[in-house]
């Protein structure tokens, strides 16, 4: 699930963490019985406590209820929950087990509150972003003005994995790319929203945000009525309206299909749970054939023709004609349905390109050259390996920086410089002069922390944000919040599910 | 609908079905053996298994030897085989969460809770301490998966598939009951006169259809094997007699006509059952041998269960 697609690593120099040195914290109320210990991680931006260790006014109104709340009566909250994931089966596949085990995603019953005013100019950020990035894919595949101006290196572009040449001179329907967007966000040390990374083939996680929400009501029927929080329900709707403005063939009642990889993939649940809360068909490779450039599903009725996608396979996948002939989790011929514009897939093929880390230094000028706009969103310091310059400067800093392969995700093929080993280094060093194009460097980011509630207090634990972004025709639409992922471990930094991560509802409130 | 999908939440049903089935006769061997006079728990049991398929399954492996009742208790209820109360019920647990978009999230619910229950200490701690109370949870468990899913689910193509699955267990469940008991109370068929022992398998034959306070109400006077036999084959309302059942079949299999004038191979084979059951009288039936007569219609509606495969599930 979320080890495959995000930006899960989420790390902080641990040198800097001391707890018995950070002062302890002034209860949201005096008599809070979960915040008397509460101590904020220091050298990290604290969501909930400001200045002098007093709460934040804009999420203030969030904590009130719950900090009313004694230690026992947030246990059985917290016990209600996990009955209630456990019951929905609202579990992800382990990837280990062939057979498919399940695992509930941990959560943590505190919400984990954004002003509603930051979220306002975060949400102009993500969707002037997204629509940059559309611009920039439907560019790359057809004029190239961008590399012509110089303003993204060719090379770097037409070298990336992510590039499918087989997509060149593809206009997909409406000249639509990315009509899901993930972007991962992290706080810096001021508090202040920045983009980590893009991810614009198969973002997940957005199904835990609708559930979560779902069990959230259940567990504090009463703080919802005290406190504003905007809803997330939206999410399937817009992405239903999308499948119509999309389909291929202009039909509205062409029905959408979800391609899943089966019900042992990692992500399951969440495909299963986009089909059915837009009224999509659920669909295997094997339940789809393809005649004349048209893309049909068995039926018990005979053949059914599908005309618009959403896949949630990678495109190495979807072809077996075109791309890895060894798959057997798409279907022969799609990508010549798809080319002639006989099938909206969504996402396009080969939006790998633009979230390519190397291609995300040249993010804000891609932002500028297509918009004429300044980013609304930062981002993170990034080293581009394949520059000798910044090469050496990385081989020369391995120990401080974090080392990301370009095309990785989940954690995979990183090093997180500060806890890594020599070996490791050296193993890196190694991976970066092979291939240094692969390859691309960050400082260490702070991330920004919330409380936690741990059975027995609040604790304050590193997290991030997944926000989904859809587009269909006209502007990008961006759900309020989105996934907050938190590592729940003490002394871990990595808010991956496999490794003692796991989320939180989050609340936009209004201030 | 998805003709893998289709398969799947047949499949579904069929399961939830047979673990309910196989719970009812296993409560009632359990529960009767406790106290009745003349009737081990291991004749019980042997009937069951037979039932169950597990007797057929060893034979073709060359086992001859039955198990001891307990053993034989404990393999349909958690053994790692198929045929177990728990692996029916995990498979259909994951049949329904491979088809989690066509059915509600309430009957998901309902038969993910089920599994969730069976696996759980509490259910280990119940089958040990009390096992009759254990079976009718099963079986409570199935009924409520039922009832959840009439209560929030449309009457559309998935519901007709879900109902066959379901209709076809029932059916073949209860004419397998009544055959098993047909060779252990033969004699009765006959006209003879009853006995203690044979009452008592009757009162079995009628728990395990959970039918029992329906015949009695409908049957006045003493337990006899004609009017059961009767009953469970014959009767138009009784829901788990194999003409109830039949009838029902039909009516899904109608509602899943792809051109309002064609029937396809399985609804062919399902009024090939129902001429069987349909017009016939219980003498004529146990005339012509009772036990050639419940094979054929058990033939009857595997053949129906082949022609789902033609009709629907097979990729055309």
């Amino acid at each position: 699930m979320l080890s495959k697609n995000g930006a899960l690593w989420y790390l902080a120099d641990r040198t800097r963490y001391s707890p018995s040195q950070a002062p302890v914290v002034k209860p949201v109320s005096d008599s809070s019985e979960l915040f008397r210990q509460y101590k904020p991680i220091e050298g990290t931006f604290d969501e909930v406590f400001g200045k002098e260790l007093m709460p934040r006014e804009n999420v203030r109104a969030a904590f009130k209820a719950i900090e009313r709340l004694s230690v026992p009566e947030l246990s059985s909250k917290q016990e209600l929950a996990n009955a209630l994931f456990q019951r929905g089966g609202i579990t992800f596949a382990v990837n280990s087990d062939a057979r498919g085990m399940e695992k509930v995603f941990p959560f943590d019953v505190v919400p984990r509150p954004i002003g509603a005013k930051e979220w306002e100019r975060t949400s102009l950020g993500l969707a002037q972003r997204v629509k940059a990035l559309n611009l920039f894919l439907q560019d790359v595949y057809g004029e190239q003005r961008i590399l012509d101006a110089g303003v993204v290196p060719r090379d770097l572009v037409l070298g990336s994995t992510g590039y499918v040449p087989q997509a060149a001179g593809i206009r997909p329907n409406h000249g639509v790319h990315i009509h899901i967007g993930g972007i991962d966000l992290v706080r810096d040390e001021s508090g202040v929203f920045v983009v980590l990374e893009d991810n614009v083939r198969c973002p997940s996680g957005v199904s835990y945000v609708l559930e979560n929400r779902a069990v959230m009501k259940r567990v504090f029927p009463t703080v919802f009525r005290e406190v504003q929080v905007r809803s997330v329900d939206q999410y399937p709707i817009e992405l239903q309206r999308a499948f119509e403005t999309m389909s291929a063939s202009g039909t509205s009642d062409a029905r959408p299909v979800v391609l899943t990889p089966g019900m042992y993939n990692s992500a399951y649940f969440e495909h299963c749970f986009l089909a059915r809360r837009t009224g999509a068909a659920l669909v295997e490779g094997r339940d789809l054939v393809v005649q004349d450039d048209v893309v049909y599903m068995r039926t018990t009725h005979g053949l059914e023709r599908v005309d618009v996608m959403y896949r949630r396979i990678d495109d190495d996948y979807v072809d077996p004609k075109v791309f890895r002939p060894d798959s057997a989790l798409g279907v022969a011929g799609l990508f010549a349905a798809y080319a002639k514009g006989n099938l909206t897939l969504m996402n396009a093929i080969g939006n790998g390109v633009a979230d390519d880390k190397a291609v995300y230094p040249y993010i804000p000028d891609a932002i500028k050259y297509y918009l004429d706009e300044d980013p609304i969103l930062g981002q993170v310091k990034t080293y581009r390996c394949d520059l000798p310059a910044e090469r050496s400067h990385v081989l020369a800093n391995l120990a401080s920086l974090v080392v990301k392969a370009v095309d990785g995700a989940g954690g995979y093929g990183m090093l997180f410089g500060p806890l890594s080993t020599k070996a490791e280094q050296d193993e890196f060093r190694g991976k970066i002069e092979k291939n240094p194009r692969g390859y691309i460097a960050q400082p260490v980011v702070e991330l920004s922390a919330s409380p936690v509630f741990d059975g027995k207090q609040m604790v304050a634990r590193r997290v991030d944000l997944r926000p989904y972004i859809i587009t269909g025709r006209g502007e990008p639409w961006v759900l309020p919040g989105g996934l907050s992922r938190v590592a729940l471990v003490e002394g871990s930094y990595v808010v991956n599910s496999s490794q003692g991560g796991g989320s939180k509802d989050t609340w936009v409130v209004a201030e | 609908m998805i003709a893998r999908v289709a398969e799947n939440i047949y499949w579904m049903q069929r399961y939830v079905d047979r673990a309910e089935g196989t719970a009812r006769m296993l409560s009632v061997a359990t529960s009767m053996a406790m106290d009745s006079a003349g009737v081990s728990l291991a004749e019980m049991m042997r009937s069951v298994w037979i039932v169950s398929g597990e007797q057929e399954r060893l034979e073709k492996k060359g086992v001859t030897d039955m198990p001891d009742p307990e053993q034989m208790r404990e393999v349909l209820t958690w053994d790692k085989n198929p045929v177990s109360i728990v692996r029916c019920i995990e498979q259909s647990r994951n049949n329904a969460r491979a088809a989690r978009d066509v059915i509600s999230r309430e009957y998901w619910e309902a038969l993910n809770e089920l599994w969730l229950w069976i696996c759980s200490d509490e259910a280990k701690r119940q089958y040990e301490n009390d096992p009759i109370g254990f079976y009718q949870a099963v079986i409570q468990g199935s009924y409520r998966a039922a009832g959840t899913a009439a209560a929030t689910m449309t009457q559309n193509e998935t519901m007709n598939f879900m109902s066959i699955g379901r209709q076809l267990e029932r059916a073949g469940q209860t004419a397998r009951v009544l055959d098993v008991k047909h060779h252990a109370v033969g004699p009765m068929l006959e006209g003879r006169a009853d006995t203690a022992e044979g009452t008592v398998l009757w009162v079995e034959v009628l728990v395990a259809c959970s039918a029992y306070e329906t015949y009695f109400r409908q049957n006045r006077g003493s337990i006899r094997g004609r009017r059961v036999a009767r009953f469970l084959l014959l009767d138009p309302r009784f829901p788990r007699s194999v003409l109830r059942c039949s009838n029902r079949l039909l009516e899904a299999l109608e509602h899943l006509r792809i051109t309002p004038m064609v029937a396809g191979e399985a609804e062919e084979a399902i009024r090939h059952v129902l001429a069987k059951v349909a017009p016939h009288d219980i003498d004529t039936i146990l005339d012509s041998g009772i036990h050639e007569y419940l094979t054929s219609v058990i033939e009857g509606l595997a053949e129906v269960n082949q022609a789902m495969y033609r009709d629907f599930f097979l990729p055309r």
